[in-house]
């Protein structure tokens, strides 16, 4: 290993082995790029190809307003998956660069950048437990910001720990938007709290049908109750519900049901499961669905796993932040469009779009209050490439609602020459269920089935008591169909509806539902649809926004 | 010190860094150049260790520009090398030949080294930190540094094996085929 080492050495370290550029020139370049306004002038000293320049441009314009040069080397992309129009301004250089830090108990909390625009506002951050982390993940009791008159101004964070660096690498985000250019406001967390995994073996039976009740006791956990029922493809629902002896729990607990396999290894889910759902008296009611085989197989285990608190680090790390639009200033604008939308019901109009070189909005209006707009996918096309997007319902404004694009590949300055239309894909519409009853007839423990239509949809009903409540389960083999949402009998003129006990996503691929009704005594039972929802996969809505210039 | 001869006492190592961690000469070029700019810019004159600290900034400047190029970088195919220089000298063409033989598999097997390896051998054999220093530079604990510097050196070791090389002669530890 020594002489390869050596070798090693001697070939990195050798004169001859690198032909190195012309140094000199390299020299009267740096020394022109300490003028900086002349420094541009002079680019074509170094030539190059232009996309080159493109991205070292980028990098000196980074570095120029970066007084640590450690960060730079943060990386963001994995954190900002899903807010790629903030990579994409980080690339060109367009964050308001701040470096502040605050350090308290050994605690450091460091804002990198901002991206203040007309359409949010964006902080990037770092904590640094120091010796003081107590778990793998953290999060706050309280994080925010304050305007200059001290109101609060809310948002949400995400973020991830990184191994290599040794801090919380995150996001803030607020709708917020600064009135004039600049905004002095002060950007604070309260409490750290730092979670590892907790764990608490059950001795749950997936045989047993009935309701099987376990007491948990401790970190805040008081009792869970637990049933499982068949479904079918072979798959089987675990339907928790959680009662909490801590209240706070219920919103940092993340508690689901584990199943090992014989090599203690944890069982995937067959289909994506829903949790901590609120149920009628408080409880946090989760759905997971697995394999029947999986879990019924020889040697697996089960267990709670849940967030525990392992320690706090107490106090408020708070920074005073002069924040200024003038980094995204450029290439934003708004546009009045006030385009009918008559494919989308309750009056709807694309009012408006508001372009920043992170995010563009469209903000659609509605005659009728809390009209869905029907599509699944949006898509913006602006002179051919297309940016993803997604549908924003924004609370305390029932007449709105806004489609966010993230910027990708492109700068805000093609959306003024190129032109631009809103795609919309993947129709799902929601119905009122009609006057023909269901008719269960017979009603017992044993499972029993009847098939009917719905505008020529045919559904296939399963019905059946459980530990005195009755289930009835609904599910269509056409794919078209998208599922009910929710049946009903009638007392007297009186609609008495079932209590869904299945969580369904509208738009998803599953058309399955299930309703219960409680302490059913009865043998019979009409039942009716109170809506359903159709897929219409091809359905592609194109609308031009803009002509290019 | 004038901020010339700085340039003049670094530039090399600072290029060939950016070069071994870049595989590509226009990107060095242009990285290299930003690292002085970066250096020029900052109170150089009062840090104690000059050479650790360039190099540190070295490091950084390579490790953001490969993050942003990744996927680029992913499909470029391996650095084609440019001997000029070389032919340039006084060497005789038999050696010359010799050595750019040598050279360029010594080069392709480097190539081939993840970048968390590069790093830390180019910080160790060019930028000639310590293993404490280079633990600080990359934010890893020192034994991580030895054992990816161990490992760098098998990894080469195991393919210069493969390809039969003349540079293995002596090894001790050679003789496994």
């Amino acid at each position: 290993m020594e002489r390869i080492e050596n070798n090693l050495k001697e070939q990195m370290k050798a004169e001859k082995t690198t032909p190195y550029p012309d140094f000199d020139r390299m020299w009267s370049s740096i020394q022109q790029d300490e003028l900086r306004v002349a420094a541009r002038d002079t680019a074509a000293l170094r030539p190059r190809k232009r996309k080159q320049i493109a991205i070292v441009a980028g990098i000196s314009v980074a570095l120029m307003a970066t007084p640590v040069y450690a960060a730079l080397s943060y990386d963001w992309s994995s954190l900002l998956s899903y807010r790629a129009g903030i990579t994409n301004a980080l690339e060109q250089g367009l964050g308001q660069t701040i470096e502040q830090s605050v350090t308290k108990d050994g605690v450091t909390l460091t804002v990198h950048t901002a991206f203040i625009d007309d359409n949010r506002t964006f902080l990037l951050y770092s904590l640094d437990p120091g010796s003081s982390r107590m778990g793998v993940q953290a999060g706050f009791d309280h994080i925010g910001m304050k305007d200059h008159m001290g109101n609060p101004i809310e948002g949400n964070y995400s973020h991830q720990w990184n191994e290599e660096l040794g801090v919380f690498q995150g996001y803030f985000e607020t709708d917020w938007v600064a009135d004039g250019k600049t905004a002095d406001v002060e950007f604070s967390l309260d409490n750290i709290r730092f979670t590892g995994d907790g764990m608490h073996s059950i001795s749950f039976d997936p045989n047993n049908p009935n309701t099987q009740e376990f007491q948990v006791q401790k970190d805040g956990i008081g009792s869970m109750t637990l049933q499982s029922f068949d479904q079918s493809g072979g798959n089987m629902l675990l339907k928790s519900a959680i009662t909490f002896t801590d209240p706070e729990m219920r919103h940092r607990s993340w508690v689901r049901i584990q199943a090992l396999n014989d090599k203690n290894e944890p069982i995937k889910e067959a289909e994506t499961p829903v949790f901590g759902t609120p149920g009628a008296s408080g409880e946090y009611l989760s759905q997971q669905i697995f394999k029947s085989n999986s879990i019924r197989a020889q040697g697996v285990q089960f267990q709670l796993a849940y967030d525990r608190t392992l320690g706090t680090a107490e106090g408020t790390w708070s920074l005073n932040l002069a924040l200024s639009k003038k980094q995204l200033e450029n290439g934003s604008f708004k546009e009045t469009l006030n385009i009918p939308l008559d494919q989308v019901p309750g009056g709807t109009k694309i009012h408006e779009m508001i372009v920043t070189p992170t995010q563009v909005r469209l903000i659609l209006t509605h005659k009728e209050k809390y009209t869905r707009v029907p599509y699944m996918d949006y898509q913006l096309d602006v002179g051919g490439t297309l940016l993803n997007g997604g549908i924003w319902y924004k609370s305390g404004s029932s007449n709105q609602t806004e489609l966010r694009f993230e910027m990708t590949g492109l700068d805000a300055a093609s959306l003024t020459k190129q032109p631009v239309s809103l795609i919309a894909k993947h129709r799902v519409d929601e119905f009122a269920g009609d006057k023909n009853p269901i008719k269960l007839t017979g009603i017992s423990a044993e499972h029993q089935s009847l098939t009917t239509t719905i505008a020529g949809y045919p559904i296939t009903w399963t019905y059946y008591m459980k530990e005195n409540h009755l289930y009835v389960e609904s599910l269509s083999s056409d794919p078209a169909f998208g599922g009910i949402n929710q049946t009903y009998y009638l007392d007297g003129k009186d609609r008495s509806y079932g209590m869904p006990a299945m969580i369904g996503m509208l738009g998803n691929e599953n058309n399955k539902h299930m309703d219960v009704y409680e302490n059913f005594d009865q043998t019979e039972l009409d039942i009716y649809i109170s809506n359903y929802t159709t897929h219409n996969r091809n359905d592609a809505l194109r609308v031009p926004l803009k002509a290019g210039q | 010190m004038t901020e010339r001869e700085l340039f003049d006492a670094y530039n090399k190592d600072v290029y060939r860094t950016c070069y071994y961690m870049l595989r590509n000469a226009q990107d060095a070029e242009d990285l290299c150049h930003d690292v002085f700019v970066t250096v020029f810019r900052q109170e150089w004159r009062n840090v104690e260790h000059t050479r650790a600290w360039i190099m540190r900034i070295t490091m950084n400047h390579c490790l953001n520009l490969l993050r942003r190029n990744q996927t680029q970088r992913e499909k470029q195919s391996q650095v084609q090398w440019l001997h000029e220089q070389t032919t340039a000298s006084v060497k005789s063409v038999d050696t010359i030949v010799l050595e750019k033989a040598a050279t360029a598999e010594w080069e392709k097997l480097l190539n081939q080294l993840p970048d968390k390896l590069m790093a830390v051998i180019t910080l160790r054999y060019i930028g000639e930190l310590s293993m404490t220093e280079i633990a600080e530079t990359l934010k890893i604990p020192v034994g991580t540094v030895k054992s990816r510097l161990h490992k760098a050196l098998k990894i080469m070791r195991k393919k210069l094996e493969q390809n039969h090389s003349i540079w293995l002669k002596g090894e001790k530890q050679y003789g496994t085929h």
